[in-house]
Formats: structure tokens, sequence, C-alpha cells
């Protein structure tokens, strides 16, 4: 963040920031005391129950059959097999991976084209900016809605298709086995590429333009230019649009609730909609749980892996 | 002198206090008070065409009692059933609310009853309300749990009218007339049936009605073997057969084009705009859509067999109300007035507004035109409870929905179908 | 400067082009709301309404029960603002103790609360479940707020705490040799300062805790208290409901946030990007 406050006073303090650990001379250690214990012992229990204690009974529960309501037994890694030979829950991992990577791809680099075609020069840009990030903020159910609208048999799309001549390509969306998937990914994209814009733009405005100006002047042709110079400069935000579109892409499910409930026959069930089934439609607390566990370590690694591979290589290289 | 009266006093006062507590806790233990109740809630899902009839009975009984307030709460479509489970759980579930038969669906009776949410209903009428072979859906231990609220035939809705436009005679009464009559469709541009291929509890319906000639017509008792284990869907012929009649039908173009992906929607345009014959919905459909196309004629019929002989129709109670065990006992005395009400004076509320059969009293020989297809069947008493209400989880049902999507795109066969619901018991 | 060439033109009218390309669903959104039931299903999807009427809105005023858009609205309203005053009062001083307070132990809970922001809530989902079960939250807005400011309290405490880290402690030094308290301190001299980072947690986590559907799904499901995705999602599954009414359901559920996001665009955008930055 760019931090607004410019600090009037001495410099002493400024060697706080940054990493925040470093011991600079600390004025006055024994008079100061910045607030009191007690008031972070909400937040950490807040945080603590939610996300450690909760998810590690979670965890325990998947080892178990837990159905809800009553007993239950300890039944060890008895579940974790039946995922692998529950060809719906296979097979949904397969559909959320796909969706998440696809959508990945897709943000990322229409997200960036438009960041680039955004940044300077054209004037109406901070219009097409406010317009290109709506979806955003909006409901991804709601948005779903409109789109199964849009996929209907008899729909917009298909009426469409009819009347530029490509009848071949009519089929119904959400039910077709192949192609169903690709509705969940049209909306997937339609809603984030202004995020993924947003963060980009952040990054552009970074570079300044003398350096592609003289670039230019040596020679540099465009893409040269952007992959060269523009790019190794927006790495952080390289990093934090994939990661966060990555992990994400992995956790979508409003809208296949809503424009295919994982159907047809499970084509589209993604794991995210499968917990949901199992355990709150189904009751099947203990199964549920350790399909939640394997998302869960689905995910980290995931994250895990992103920042790896787009971690800042430049800093070894810029000093 | 005076110190003995403070003495007296210090000893009588706290002897009389404990006194009169002992009489008040005495009067408190003995005849707990039922206050008498004026309002309780009522909790039921919205309606699938035209008026409400949970509403109507809700209506009809506070117009018979003025001083009476009924809270009513409607619940979005599928949501239903979920909602009663959250509400139950959380402890805030409304008074009476509506149940279904068995233990099939999250709703269920029996499922409700043996985890202690529901009040027994033995001083009340509700036994004149199951019709007989049907106890072991409503009762626990011999007590019986539910009310019913009408008699539904859960059959083939078809537009004889269109159906005559064509140029058919009429209803086909063989499985072989129905094949020849979709042909008939095609060639005038209209599909014999229109299916919701992508809702779950349209294609269910649709096997449990074509599952009538051929498991629970010739074999009533399917599902407590099935219960036993000594049958399963896999192995059954009869539910092969069932299953085999969607890849059939598929194939002669009996469905609308696209069948995997129909809506709910898609079934209501279909029959009224007139572009498909029938569908699988509950009895009741028929006078909504009637109402909406006067031009059509909506008839109740049963799945043509193989022989006109062989057709069987599911005629049931699925719409049962209970009580919450929780509520206060002024709130449940109420109820069961309410519930008295619905069978006694009240009887025809709800099924006249629901345009299924009432529960009490039904007079076969006597039925509105609409259901000029299945009289005959329903006064030969050759009819069978909706199977799903006899499943064991309904996780059953689930697979069944989905799997025969899964027959229509192609992506499942008979068999597998069949084993998933197995797997699911 | 920059040369505005007939590139920057080109670039221009492509870049409109997209942007009319992805605002269609909008088009076909209002549209559709405003025909009548008929003409929803009998004219193709891109013809204008010929005969607008306001038929589907009147329409979905009379829905009633756990599908009434209205009472999915406030309830949102309701629970959106709560958790989102509960996150920035938990967070603002968890993050400013943890922070300030430099130790060993308070740098561990930090990170662990940090930690907290990639671990996915559901694995914790059915515990929770049963345990607002046991305690009687479930189905209540005050239960739901309470689970929301616990998952979201991590990127508070991280948008907070890396803002505070910023700040120079002479603010507070000053105030407390004038004689406040450090609660006097935090409330009347740091947290005004921190109104960047409250801005950009108030947008983030009240967007989150609009528009999230699990969770409430979950908690909340047929129950008064559901929240709008809920409400929208019931209501869309009723069996005789129809486009025209179902965008006029979407137009109500998604005006508010349009709404506000047209007014405060400068912030919105500035939130997303810049809280993330840090």
């Amino acid at each position: 963040m760019t931090h607004t406050i410019t600090p009037s006073a001495d410099s002493r303090s400024t060697r706080r920031t940054g990493t925040g650990r470093q011991s600079g001379p600390r004025a006055r250690p024994k008079l100061m005391t910045y607030g009191s214990w007690w008031w972070a012992l909400p937040g950490l229990l807040a945080v603590f129950s939610v996300h450690y204690v909760a998810t590690g009974i979670g965890a325990g529960y998947a080892f178990t059959d837990f159905k809800g309501i009553g007993s239950f037994e300890w039944i060890g890694f008895d579940n974790f097999v039946e995922i692998l030979s529950d060809k719906k829950a296979f097979g949904s991992i397969g559909n959320t991976v796909f969706l998440a990577l696809a959508s990945l791809v897709i943000v990322n680099v229409v997200g960036l084209l438009f960041a680039l075609a955004l940044n300077r020069g054209i004037r109406t840009r901070y219009i097409l900016r406010v317009l290109l990030f709506l979806p955003v903020v909006l409901s991804p159910l709601a948005v779903s809605y409109i789109f199964r609208f849009i996929f209907q048999v008899d729909g917009p799309l298909n009426s469409v298709l009819a009347a530029v001549g490509l009848e071949a390509w009519q089929r119904p969306w959400l039910a077709d086995p192949e192609f169903a998937i690709y509705t969940i990914l049209a909306v997937m994209v339609w809603q984030n590429v202004g995020f993924a814009m947003i963060i980009y733009l952040a990054g552009l405005a970074t570079v300044p333009h003398e350096i592609e100006e003289a670039a230019a002047i040596d020679g540099a042709g465009v893409f040269s230019r952007f992959w060269h110079i523009t790019l190794p400069m927006i790495q952080p935000s390289v990093a934090i649009a994939t990661t966060l579109g990555l992990t994400q892409g992995l956790k979508v499910f409003d809208q296949v609730q809503a424009m295919t409930r994982g159907g047809p026959y499970g084509a589209t069930e993604t794991l995210s909609t499968v917990i949901y089934t199992e355990t709150f439609a189904n009751a099947n607390f203990g199964y549920g749980a350790a399909l939640s566990l394997v998302f869960t370590v689905l995910v980290l690694a995931a994250a895990a892996f992103q920042l790896f591979i787009t971690r800042d290589r430049s800093r070894r290289e810029a000093k | 002198m005076s110190q003995h009266t403070p003495r007296l006093r210090r000893v009588l006062t706290p002897a009389v206090s404990l006194l009169a507590l002992g009489a008040l806790a005495l009067t408190g233990c003995t005849a707990p008070p039922v206050e008498e109740a004026t309002e309780f809630s009522l909790y039921f899902p919205v309606a699938e065409s035209g008026d409400n009839p949970y509403k109507a009975l809700a209506d009809a009984y506070m117009e018979a009692n003025p001083d009476i307030t009924i809270n009513v709460e409607e619940a979005g479509g599928d949501t239903y059933a979920q909602g009663l489970a959250t509400k139950l759980q959380a402890g805030n579930a409304p008074d009476v609310f509506l149940t279904g038969p068995g233990r099939g669906q999250l709703h269920s009776v029996l499922t409700l009853a043996e985890a202690g949410y529901l009040a027994p209903l033995d001083d009340t009428a509700a036994d004149t309300t199951i019709p007989a072979g049907n106890e072991a859906l409503f009762e626990v231990d011999g007590t019986i749990y539910a009310q019913g609220l009408d008699f539904t035939v859960a059959a083939v809705v078809a537009n004889l009218a269109l159906m005559k436009a064509d140029g058919l005679d009429g209803y086909p009464t063989t499985y072989e007339d129905l094949l020849d009559a979709c042909a008939v469709a095609r060639d005038h541009g209209h599909s014999f049936f229109v299916i919701a291929g992508s809702m779950q509890p349209n294609t269910g319906f649709f096997s449990m009605v074509m599952a009538g000639d051929l498991v629970y017509g010739p074999n009533p008792s399917w599902n407590v073997e099935r219960q036993a284990d000594e049958v399963t869907f896999a192995d059954d012929e009869g539910w092969q057969e069932t299953l085999s009649r969607f890849e059939e039908l598929n194939e002669a173009g009996c469905f609308q084009d696209s069948p995997e992906a129909g809506t709910f929607d898609t079934i209501t345009n279909n029959l009224v705009g007139e572009l498909s014959y029938a569908g699988a919905i509950p009895s009741g459909a028929a006078f909504g859509l009637g109402g909406a196309n006067p031009n059509a004629e909506f008839v109740v019929n049963p799945f043509p067999a193989a022989t006109a002989d062989d057709a069987f129709v599911s005629a049931s109670v699925n719409y049962a109300l209970a009580i919450n065990a929780k509520s206060s006992p002024g709130v449940i005395a109420l109820a069961k007035d309410f519930l008295n009400f619905a069978s006694g004076e009240g009887a025809n509320v709800f099924p006249s507004v629901s345009g299924n059969l009432p529960v009490v009293g039904a007079d076969f020989g006597a039925l509105p035109p609409q259901y000029g297809g299945v009289a005959q069947l329903l006064t030969d008493g050759k009819t069978y409870a909706l199977p799903n209400s006899g499943w064991e989880s309904p996780e059953v049902y689930a697979a069944l929905g989905t799997g025969v999507q899964g027959i229509l795109t192609g992506q499942a066969t008979v068999d597998d179908v069949l084993a998933e619901m197995d797997a699911s018991w | 400067m920059i040369r505005y060439t007939k590139w920057t033109l080109a670039r221009e009218i492509v870049m409109w082009v997209c942007a009319v390309i992805m605002l269609l669903p909008f088009y076909l959104l209002v549209n559709t709301a405003l025909k009548t039931p008929a003409d929803a299903i009998g004219t193709p999807a891109f013809e204008p309404a010929l005969r607008p009427t306001f038929d589907s809105f009147i329409a979905i005023f009379q829905t009633g029960g756990t599908s009434n858009i209205f009472v999915g609205l406030f309830n949102s309203a309701v629970i959106t603002a709560g958790a989102v005053i509960g996150l920035i009062v938990v967070g603002g001083v968890t993050a400013y103790v943890l922070t300030r307070r430099l130790s060993r132990v308070s740098t561990w809970l930090y990170y662990l609360i940090l930690a907290g922001i990639v671990v996915p809530a559901q694995l914790g989902l059915v515990p929770l479940y049963i345990g607002a079960r046991t305690v009687g939250l479930l189905g209540s807005p005050l239960g739901m707020a309470v689970i929301y400011v616990a998952m979201l309290t991590p990127l508070a405490v991280f948008l907070y705490g890396g803002f505070i880290r910023a700040l120079p402690t002479e603010y507070e030094e000053a105030a407390t040799i004038d004689g406040a308290s450090p609660l006097r301190t935090y409330v009347q001299v740091v947290f005004p300062l921190l109104s960047p980072a409250t801005g950009t947690i108030a947008i983030l986590t009240g967007l989150i805790v609009w528009n999230d559907f699990f969770t409430p799904l979950i908690f909340l499901n047929g129950s008064d208290s559901a929240t709008l995705p809920v409400v929208v999602y019931s209501y869309v599954n009723g069996i005789i409901v129809q486009w025209n009414n179902i965008f006029a359901v979407l137009i109500v559920a998604l005006l508010p946030i349009t709404v506000l996001y047209l007014i405060m665009q400068k912030k919105f955008i500035q939130g997303f990007s810049g809280g993330l930055k840090s």
C-alpha cells in the first residue's frame, strides 16, 4: 500500500517500516505501553477457534464415520480410500483443477492485455476501467443466473449462433457432458478479468515511462520491451494476481450451484459442490470432512507452488 | 417480655413463608396450567402451480375460529426440506409443518419421529387419514405421527385435445401404441413427452411412474424385500426394464429435443403452449395447467404398460402434517384441534385447492373428468405408494434422478445407475 | 507527452467494443426484466421490450416467506454491517497490539494469525456448524456475524498490521506524555490515522460478506435470517418462476452494490489494488 502518511517526525521511526522486526533505536521503551495484551484476546480467540481448532476437529472427523447426529467411530483411512473409488469425487478433483488453471491463464492474459491497453493514452481510460471492473463486485450467484439464461437451449447464445450461420455449434450448453464445464469457465472469466486488470494496472503504474522510451530509442521492439522490461517490473502483481486467482478458482462453488448443480450427471461437479452435497445434503459428515481435508491440502499446495514460481527473482539480479 | 414475641416471630415468619412456598410449589406441581394458546405457526413449501392449498386450509380454519391466528411461513422451491432440517436442529422450528411419508427424504415422518421431533397424534383423528396398508409409512411403534392431507395420484398428465388434433384416437393403452404415438407426434412437430431432464425431482418422478407396472404393481412389498437385502436394484429385471425405457423413449423421439436440458419451465411452457402432449407430474397440476390454457384437455392417465390390464397407478398420501414435539402443551393442543379440523369439517379444503383427491371419503366413482384415465384403476385398487417413501435414504432418490439425466446424455448405462442406487442405499 | 496517434484511437475503439461485449449481460438482464411473461418467452432475448412493464417487480414484491427479496436485503445489510464493524474493532486492536508490542510471542502470534488467511475455512465448517448448533447460534444473524469476524480477522489484521508498522510512534508517545491512557491513545490518536486502512478493510470485507453464498447457505438456509444470495437461490429454485421475474429479483439484488460501486468507484478500485500491494 502506498502509505499516504508521510512521517513528519524524525527519521528514527522510519526504520521500523519494512521488516518490522529490526530493532532500531527504540525510543523510550520503558514509558510507552501500546495498548494492553487483553485487547488482542478476542481476535486471537476468534482466529484460533475458527481457523485452527475447528479445522483440527474437522480434520479429525475425516477419519471417522460421523453422520451429523449420534455417535461415530474411528475408521482410519477408509474415507480416503472411498474417495479414490468414488467416480464423482474423483472426477470433481479433475474439474476443479481444470477450472482453476484455465481461468487463471485466461483471466491473467486478458487482464494483462486490458491493463496494457488502458495504461496510458486513451482518453476515456478511466471510464473503461470502471466499467470493466464492475463485474468483480457483483454476487457470483446472481451473475451465474444471468449466464444460465444466456446458455439456455433456446437462449441468446444459441440464437446468436444461428443468426451468424453457426447453427452447427448450437447445443444444450448446460446439459452437455462435454461443454457444460465451459459455461462455468465463461462466468468465472467474465467476472474476474476486471480484477486482474486492476492489479496489473497498479503494477504498470510503477513502471516509469522513460525506461520504455529509452528502450524504444535503442531499437527494442514492442514485444521485446514488454518481455524484458515491463514484465519483470510488474512481477509482484503477477504473483498476487496469479496466486489469488488460483486459490479462488479452486474454491469455485456459487457458479456451479446456480448453473448446473454439478450436472449433467456429475460432469461439472467441483470439490466444493461435492463437499457441500455430501456434508450437508447427505449428512455424511465424516466423508465430507475427508473431502475437505483433501481440498485444503490441494489449495495450500497450489498456493505454495504458485508463490514459489512467481517468487521475486529480480531482486537478486538487480543489486 | 418483649423478647418473646420477636423470638416467636423469628421462628414463625420463616415457618409460615416455608409453608406458603410449599403450598405454591405443590399447586405448581399438580396441575401445570395449560394456557389457552391462540396462535401457532405453520410451515410449508411454495405452491407448485396455482393457489397454495396450505394457505387455503389455514384461512379456512381461521374463518371457522376467528380468535385463532395462524402464522404462515412459506419456503421457496426445493429448500423446504433443508430449511426444516435446519430449523429443527437450531431449535426454532415451527409448530406445524409438512412431512413426507416413510423415510426417503429429509422431511420424512419416520426419520423425524425417530429423532424425537414429532408429537404423537394418538388423540386425534389422524388415523382416518391414512389409507389401509400405508400405516407403516406414518407410524413408529404403533403410534401415528402425521396426518394425511390429500391423496396424490402420480401419473402422466396428457393433453387429449392436442392428441386428437394430431389424429390420434386417444391416449395409448399399450407401450407399443405409445411408441407409435410418439412418431405421430413428431410428424406434427410435437413431442409426446416433455421431461425436465436436468431436474432430479422430475426425472425421479418419471421413473417412479414407470416403475408401477414393472416393479411395484406386481410386487407391492418390493421395498420391504430390498430393506432385507433380498433383492437389489441392479439385479431386478423390473428396474432394469424401467430405466431402459428411458433409452427407448429417447431413441423413439418421445421426448422433446434435448431432454437432458429440460427444466420445470420447459414442462410448463410445452404443456401450456401445446408443444408436447404429456408430462409425468402430480395429478393436481392437471387443474392448474388446464386453467392456464382452456383449449387443452388435461387428463390423468397411467403410463402405458405392455397391455392395458398390466397398468398400475401410484396413488398415496404424500403430504402429511406433523406437530413439533417441542412446542408448548397449549400450542400442541391447539395444533391438534387444527388437525382435527383438517380431517373433519375442512377435509375438502386442501384437496380442492391442490387438485388431488380427498383423503377421507373419496368416491372413486364420482371423480372429476380430469381423472378419467385412472378412475377405473383407483376403483379396482390397482395402486401403489410412491416408491421412494420406502427407501433407506434420500441419496438413493438423488442417484436415480441424476442417473436418468446421465442415461439421456449417454454418460451412464442403466446398470451404472442401478449400481449407484444400490451403493447409496 | 503521450501522443494520441491513430494506434491509440484504434486501441480505444477496440477497448470500447470489449467493454460493450462484457456488459451485454446487463442489457439482457434489464431488458428481460421489463418484458411481460409472454414476451419473455416469446421474443428473442436481444429484442428490446416492446411493451415495457414493471409487472415483474410488482410480482416479486408479493412473494412471501423465506424467498422474500427485501427480507434478504435487510438481513444482508444487518449481517454485513455487524461483521464489518466487528472486524474493524477486533482487527484494529489485535493488529495494534501485535505489531507495536514487539516480542517473540507477539511476532509468532502475528504470523499464526496471518497463516489463517491461507487456510481455507471449509475444513472447519462442519465442526463450526455443530458448534453453532449446540450453542444455538444456528440460523441467527448474530452467530453469522460472529463467524464472519472470526473468518476474516486474519485479513483485517494483515491489512491493519502493514499499515500500523509504517506509522511513526511519535503521535502515540506524545499522547501518552499528555496523560492519555492506552485506550484513549488508540481511539483518539491511532484509529483516526488508520482511516485509509479502515476504508480498504470495510470495502474488501464488506464485499466478501455481502456476496458470500456458501456459508449462509449452510448456517441460514430456510431460516428467517437468510442473506441475499441465499434468498435469490431459494427464489430461483421455486418451481413456477419465469425469467422476467427472476431477473427482477436479480436486479433488486444487484442494484445496491452497483450503485454503491458507481458512487465510490475510486475507493473500491483503490481498495482492491492498494490493499493487496502491501
